[in-house]
């Protein structure tokens, strides 16, 4: 299974690689919000550090919606999704394949929106940075498994552009507030306690939907 | 002789019976005055949302199992009274809240934890408006409220916790009841809840009532076809 998913991943990566397109559309759209964000605040105002984390994950949830929105578009010419799930393989390795390769994607992305990010708004962190990428990781984990499966359900119709917002950004409330508020934390070197809290949370999120999505995946492909 | 629908006349007289209590019953609250009163009708809608939610949960859960068009029917129709009572909810909610609180809208745990459920429910009902019916709408729409479902308690912890973080301005008053208010509440919740079933009958009617049509002008159609055929 591991392996299929693997294959997806390499294949998705190539793909990506060759036409360019998901990645750059979505790096160029989040360096947007970033710069546009800046308008709404007076220059070198207090409330700016205030909003920075919020606006930091905003960021990455809008480039990252671009990204899982596509996740199935890869496939869509040809009918190559039904060859996809006419290999002999369980529909789960899909998922994990899926997850793989919007993972890849959004953390190049990440790797070049946090720089910029703590460049234009003028970051320091009091607690540790590795904190800082280890609680992008956990949030990855969470937003990519819900983003995945809901990615697949929207397959399912035509108006997919806006409706997959709206059913993706009502359940990420949660996650959106947990990210907010570690985030916070981390920047304002808050207490190590109320950030283990807010990381509980994250990861309860992640595993609640990383599983329910493994196990619901098949039922979003079984009926086509 | 047409026959009396038993569960319509028990709904209706249990809603003669909670709005006597509600308004002639109940004391009047010391500090709110009678503002307070809408309060029965608040929380028994609340509890109506969340029961209608929780049979959309067990619904879709039983329609990927079992795969019978009925489950996915009460499913529908559960979550569109959730809905509705949801935005009674929230109706409610600032209307009390702006001569007590003297705000219309905070952002309080509970009244954003509501909204929330509000947001992820209708989503469902947008989702669902845009697939055209076959199987695959059921089977995905079905996931789609199990994971809504689950991430209502979520929504719930982290909405708690990012207010008390933070000092609340205004909280909601610790309501002692009085046991004459409590009766009131308990009657009203048995009412709401009946109510719900009243509302689920009458809806899942017409939605079969609708099934049918379709199916009889499918079967007309065919029938027309077939004999311009013929011709």
């Amino acid at each position: 299974m591991g392996n299929f998913a693997l294959k997806i991943l390499k294949k998705d990566i190539l793909i990506e690689f060759r036409t360019k397109t998901s990645i750059i559309n979505s790096l160029f759209f989040s360096f947007i919000v970033l710069i546009i964000f800046n308008f709404s605040f007076h220059p070198g105002s207090n409330s700016i550090k205030e909003a920075t984390p919020g606006i930091f994950w905003i960021v990455i949830f809008f480039s990252g919606i671009l990204i899982l929105k596509r996740i199935f578009e890869i496939e869509r010419n040809n009918n190559c999704f039904e060859a996809i799930l006419l290999a002999p393989n369980s529909f789960n390795s899909v998922y994990i394949g899926k997850i793989f390769s919007s993972t890849v994607f959004i953390l190049i992305i990440e790797a070049i929106v946090i720089p910029l990010w703590v460049i234009l708004f003028n970051i320091t962190f009091n607690h540790s940075f590795l904190i800082f990428i280890l609680l992008v990781f956990l949030v990855n984990v969470g937003f990519i498994s819900l983003g995945v499966i809901l990615s697949a359900i929207s397959l399912t119709f035509d108006l997919k552009d806006v409706i997959f917002s709206i059913i993706f950004f009502p359940l990420l409330i949660p996650l959106f507030i947990g990210a907010v508020k570690s985030s916070e934390f981390i920047i304002e070197s808050g207490s190590l306690d109320g950030l283990i809290k807010w990381l509980k949370l994250i990861i309860s999120f992640d595993i609640i939907f990383f599983w329910s999505g493994y196990l619901l995946f098949k039922f979003v492909m079984e009926e086509r | 002789m047409k026959k009396i629908p038993k569960l319509g006349l028990l709904t209706f007289l249990l809603l003669i019976i909670s709005l006597y209590m509600v308004f002639l019953y109940a004391p009047e609250e010391k500090v709110m005055g009678e503002i307070q009163r809408i309060f029965y009708f608040h929380v028994a809608s609340a509890w109506l949302a969340l029961f209608a939610y929780t049979v959309t949960f067990i619904c879709s859960i039983l329609y990927l199992v079992k795969k019978e068009r009925k489950f996915d029917t009460i499913a529908l129709s559960s979550a569109e009274i959730g809905v509705f009572f949801t935005t009674f909810v929230l109706i409610s909610g600032p209307l009390w809240a702006r001569p007590i609180w003297n705000t219309w809208w905070t952002w309080d745990p509970r009244l954003t934890s509501s909204l929330a459920l509000w947001l992820m429910f209708v989503a469902y009902l947008i989702l669902r408006a845009n697939i055209p019916d076959s199987p695959k709408k059921f089977q995905v729409s079905s996931v789609y409220a199990i994971i809504a479902y689950l991430d209502v308690p979520i929504v719930f912890f982290s909405i708690r916790w990012w207010r008390t973080i933070h000092p609340v301005v205004i909280t909601s008053k610790h309501i002692n009841l009085d046991p004459k208010m409590l009766q009131t509440l308990i009657i009203s919740n048995i009412t709401f809840t009946l109510l719900y079933f009243l509302l689920l009958k009458i809806d899942l009617k017409g939605k079969n009532l609708s099934l049918k049509l379709d199916k009889l002008i499918n079967e007309a159609e065919e029938l027309i076809e077939s004999k311009q055929m013929e011709e």
